[in-house]
């Protein structure tokens, strides 16, 4: 099998190989593993920033949070925040740092398909298992993601 | 969730959840091999609510892997198998597949365990639309209640849904009833879907769009329930309007494809 990293950077890909496929994640469900994703790179992000501002405190510009980029400033709504380079690049560390967290392959298998786009159905018949066992796994994969988020790296 | 004792498994502790997994794992490993091991035997070292917590899983699993087979398996059986477990029994089949375990059965306290899951075909008739007018099948002798509704015969099928004609009980009015179908399990995105579309036709105030009256979800299965509208279906009305084009456009025209005639082509219209 692949090693962990090939995995995290694959499951990374993942996102826009099914994207491009118009397999689009659902980032406004709670369970979703990208908007976990999402919710623990932005814990990630914030504390960078908090941290930059401790060291520079008194001088310099203030970098702000480096996870969203303000579009909202001039009173238009029309557009989501945008991820900036260093959101992305914390992203995808986490990613890979989440996904090298789970017990086995099969586990982040079903994280990668899932992130991927595919729903639960088809990731079973991937994986050649029951789909009460990938609901298994998801809750395994969200509950070991958010226990990180917990206690933190 | 299903009734009964709760066994919530975000209680569990997460090392126990991986070993439950793991035992699980190779219980539907061994189904799938062609063997046919009871969930009580795979419970070795688990102990007090670890025990009842691995046998649930193994038990819905168990009872997902006969119901592959086309086998139909009743609590009762596992009742006897397992006595002192009664509790967990009613939760293995009760419960969804997006928790844990169960999916099929929507009402466990009545007969009607059987009524919608994937023999609905054969308990009903196959009355898709089209195939002649669905006022002739019926339910049989048993009646079947889902919640407030008491289901009396099936006006149309999609690849997604089944609407029944049915009477709501506490109002004494006749509805028609539409359900995720159980046969196939309702994965997260179909009833997505299935809200979205409930929500959506709710929305709409139009004299040719069906009301909905209230969107809910019973025992694990969402539903919603419409006016019921009598008259032919828009898909026996086919051929009339195959030999009358200015007529079909006529009625795209007149917007009563999205209501149709009769309950569950509008229905149908929306979700399929």
């Amino acid at each position: 099998m692949a090693d962990e990293e090939d995995a995290a950077l694959s499951a990374f890909d993942s996102f826009f190989r099914g994207a491009a496929h118009g397999r689009y994640p659902r980032l406004d469900d709670r369970d979703d593993l990208w908007r976990l994703l999402v919710v623990i790179t932005e814990r990630k992000a914030l504390d960078q920033a908090q941290r930059e501002r401790r060291l520079k405190r008194g001088g310099g510009k203030l970098l702000g949070t480096p996870g969203l980029t303000d579009v909202d400033r001039d009173g238009r709504d029309s557009l989501p925040p945008q991820p900036t380079p260093e959101f992305a690049a914390i992203m995808a560390d986490e990613c890979r740092r989440l996904l090298g967290r789970l017990r086995d392959d099969t586990l982040r298998d079903v994280a990668g398909l899932r992130m991927e786009g595919y729903n639960s159905e088809e990731v079973a018949g991937r994986l050649g298992c029951s789909v009460r066992s990938v609901a298994r796994k998801l809750e395994l994969i969200r509950r070991t993601w958010l226990a990180e988020e917990e206690t933190g790296p | 969730m299903s009734d009964g004792p709760t066994l919530d498994r975000a209680d569990l502790p997460l090392e126990l959840v991986h070993r439950i997994d793991l035992v699980c794992d190779r219980f539907e490993e061994a189904w799938r091999r062609g063997e046919r091991p009871r969930a009580e035997d795979f419970l070795d070292g688990f102990d007090g609510p670890h025990r009842l917590a691995l046998l649930r899983d193994l038990m819905a699993a168990e009872i997902d892997a006969r119901r592959r087979l086309g086998e139909r398996p009743r609590p009762d059986e596992y009742r006897e198998r397992s006595p002192r477990d009664a509790a967990v029994i009613g939760d293995a089949f009760g419960a969804r597949r997006g928790g844990p375990p169960g999916v099929e059965t929507f009402a466990s306290d009545s007969s009607v365990e059987a009524a919608l899951d994937g023999t609905t075909g054969q308990t009903f008739g196959r009355s898709l639309p089209g195939e002649g007018p669905a006022s002739t099948y019926s339910l049989g002798a048993r009646i079947r209640y889902f919640g407030d509704f008491e289901l009396l015969q099936i006006l149309g099928q999609g690849g997604m849904g089944v609407v029944y004609k049915a009477r709501q009980q506490s109002l004494n009015r006749m509805v028609a009833i539409k359900m995720i179908r159980a046969g196939t399990w309702a994965s997260d995105d179909e009833v997505r879907r299935f809200r979205n579309e409930a929500e959506s036709v709710a929305n709409l105030d139009h004299p040719q769009i069906v009301t909905i009256h209230e969107v809910g979800e019973h025992d694990g299965r969402h539903y919603f329930s419409m006016k019921l509208i009598d008259g032919p279906s828009l898909a026996e009305q086919l051929p009339r309007y195959a030999a009358d084009p200015r007529a079909a456009a006529r009625l795209v025209a007149e917007g009563r494809l999205g209501g149709a005639s009769r309950a569950p082509a509008g229905a149908s219209s929306t979700a399929t």
